[in-house]
């Protein structure tokens, strides 16, 4: 029989894996009791076994079921246990790169356009980095942009939206 | 049957089929080698160009990622004693021993020709096996389908025992992201929040780019993965007198490679479990088993032909039931549906020329990943020097724009970043994510038969233990679940 796979496991006296596993039994709680306003099987001719909610409502029970023991331990949490995830302390980079993100593809891209945006986003991302050089901070960014506006918008012909700021100076 | 291995042939040697799986073989080498990346990292970024291509060579190229993924990983675990992808892991254990005695090109030399061996192993084994497998799951109905897709489920769950809560969460999480949108059968909305967008589903592309791609760009840019300045290899190329002494090895290389195929068509294990067993039996028949751990090539060689074994192995439940063996397989059968293609018993007969010609790409695969490491080696080395914060970056901004190419939609943009805050959440936690991704994919599969058997039984779930093959797998799963458990019993019982 095959082996448990090994790895750094989750340590067992994290809470924070607790809160996690309860925020989606919490989620999956939600959508069962309020499962008719998300499916409307209001004049289905169809009988339960065939139709649209037997197969969420089985799902959504397991993943409130497995996620009770965590609910558990979080309301009587075992002696020791605290709030942690590895011991490599909480995330700096990614929030800052994940607001980067939403602030130039989904406003930018409508905003000021695929180009600018790609340009913008990888010179601050990399200046975010603490990357100081010419080659690293401009020129990167340049080919690179180059590089992906080339494939996307004249290789594969994708049509990009024309950007807010070209129909407001008419562009 | 000669005119199918003739058009087959043609395909294969084809200029766009060569020139696909060179490339695709030269990418998943790269990510392979990278840190951090992997082939599902370099999958998940190429899968918005392969809609563009027709669906051999969109194949082509993605194989060639998973098979050169494998190959590229043992590199970076040979020379700084970081692992490529996790399954190289144990070839960290013989392979930095040897780079640390001055044998580097020993080491390299016995991880690619384990991947090479174990390869072309696999293939022929895929060969042998998928028409038998295809013919016996010609008399499968909705029932045994439903229980061969809950058995791989049940499997990967266990694999992952140790967090089986979490695993059961994600999987059944997987499942819910897969009824999003209008219920094929009924055509009724489920879960579209009240938008449009919602109603056409959550599609596999930006949900796989956005929980692998981004989730794990973003985990890249705040762990400090070991880089170096310093390539230790005495040459440009592969030194191919070493070559020689790898291919010695030819009885563990043979017990490896089909150590890993049989793991590979095993749904859920995956190439860590692979490249442990294939190591774990080297050792045990080896005659000189002390020098495992200290650096001997039969222990790189091992691990390096379990673990590349895996491709071909999870074609086998992928082509002949439509189950895929482990994450990367999964996005495979995503793409398939894609192109329009269903994998399934029939398939070997209604395509047998694209078959063949996966047969033979898988081949080609090998043989092409072979010669660029041994001939390119040096430059292929050299990118574990390349910073994994920018590369994160530039993962990104293609993953995105890959994303909005699929359907001109910022909503799916969107989509992705919200898989990438949560693939990100999942990979920190260290959460088991292929029952998520098993989850996601199967779900079409699983509620369809599930629906269609209790239509059969006019709603009665004796079905599934009432016909022979169903209930094999029913006995199957239950065994699945409760040996493992036992074991772990006796052996925590042991112990105490």
């Amino acid at each position: 029989m095959f082996e448990a796979q090994e790895g750094k496991w989750p340590d067992p006296k994290s809470r924070t894996h607790d809160l996690f596993t309860a925020a989606l039994g919490g989620f999956a709680a939600f959508l069962l009791a309020t499962l008719h306003l998300h499916i409307d099987t209001k004049g289905s001719p169809y009988p339960f076994y065939k139709g649209p909610v037997i197969f969420p409502i089985i799902i959504l029970s397991i993943m409130l079921i497995s996620s009770l023991p965590s609910f558990y331990r979080l309301l009587k949490p075992a002696p020791g246990s605290r709030w942690f995830v590895d011991g490599e302390g909480w995330p700096r980079r990614p929030p800052v790169i994940l607001i980067l993100l939403i602030l130039f593809f989904i406003i930018g891209i409508n905003l000021i356009g695929a180009e600018i945006s790609v340009f913008l986003f990888l010179c601050i991302s990399i200046f975010f980095l603490k990357y100081r050089s010419i080659w690293i901070n401009l020129v990167l960014p340049l080919l690179y942009t180059a590089a992906m506006i080339s494939i996307f918008k004249y290789m594969f012909d994708v049509f990009f939206p024309k950007p807010w700021i070209f129909r407001v100076f008419g562009g | 049957m000669g005119e199918t291995i003739f058009l087959a042939l043609q395909n294969t040697f084809g200029l766009a089929n060569m020139a696909a799986l060179t490339f695709g073989s030269i990418i998943g080498i790269i990510v392979g080698i990278i840190p951090g990346i992997g082939p599902m990292v370099g999958m998940v970024i190429l899968l918005p160009f392969t809609y563009y291509l027709k669906p051999d060579i969109a194949l082509s190229i993605l194989l060639g990622i998973f098979c050169g993924g494998y190959f590229g990983g043992p590199v970076p675990s040979v020379l700084i004693r970081t692992p490529g992808t996790p399954s190289n892991l144990f070839a960290c254990f013989d392979g930095y021993p040897l780079t640390q005695k001055g044998e580097a090109q020993l080491g390299l030399s016995a991880a690619i020709v384990g991947s090479f061996a174990g390869g072309i192993i696999s293939v022929f084994m895929l060969m042998l096996m998928a028409p038998a497998l295809a013919k016996v799951a010609a008399s499968f109905g909705s029932p045994e389908f439903f229980m061969v897709a809950i058995f791989g489920l049940t499997v990967s769950l266990m694999v992952h025992r140790k967090q089986l809560a979490r695993g059961i969460l994600l999987m059944a999480l997987g499942l819910w992201f897969g009824t999003v949108g209008i219920d094929p059968a009924t055509l009724v909305p489920r879960f579209d929040f009240g938008t449009v967008q919602m109603q056409n589903g959550l599609h596999i592309a930006p949900m796989c780019l956005g929980f692998f791609g981004i989730g794990q760009s973003l985990l890249l840019l705040e762990q400090q993965i070991l880089q170096t300045e310093f390539v230790n290899l005495s040459r440009r190329t592969l030194d191919f007198s070493k070559l020689k002494i790898a291919f010695q090895y030819k009885l563990t290389l043979l017990k490896s490679g089909v150590i890993g195929t049989i793991v590979g068509l095993i749904p859920g294990p995956g190439s860590v479990t692979a490249s442990f067993f294939s190591y774990l039996e080297a050792k045990r028949a080896s005659k000189n088993p002390e020098e495992f751990g200290r650096g001997t090539p039969e222990g790189v060689l091992a691990c390096e032909a379990g673990d590349n074994a895996v491709p071909a192995g999870a074609m086998i439940p992928l082509l002949t039931l439509g189950i895929p063996g482990d994450a990367i397989s999964a996005l495979l059968l995503g793409i398939f549906w894609t192109h329009g293609i269903y994998p399934g018993p029939l398939l070997l007969s209604k395509e047998p020329v694209l078959i063949y010609t996966i047969y033979f790409s898988l081949f080609l695969i090998n043989i092409v990943c072979f010669v660029l490491l041994a001939v390119f080696l040096r430059p292929f080395a050299s990118i574990v020097r390349f910073p994994s914060s920018l590369l994160a970056v530039c993962v990104m901004v293609i993953s995105l724009l890959g994303i909005y190419s699929l359907n001109l939609q910022i909503f799916e943009m969107g989509v992705a970043i919200a898989m990438g805050i949560m693939g990100y959440i999942m990979l920190r936690l260290d959460w088991p994510l292929v029952p998520w991704i098993l989850g996601l994919v199967l779900c079409p599969l699983v509620e369809e038969k599930m629906r269609e058997s209790l239509s059969m039984s006019s709603g009665n779930p004796a079905i599934f233990i009432t016909r022979p093959i169903s209930l094999g797998f029913v006995i199957a799963c239950v065994l699945v679940v409760v040996v493992p458990l036992i074991l772990d019993w006796r052996r925590k019982a042991k112990e105490a």
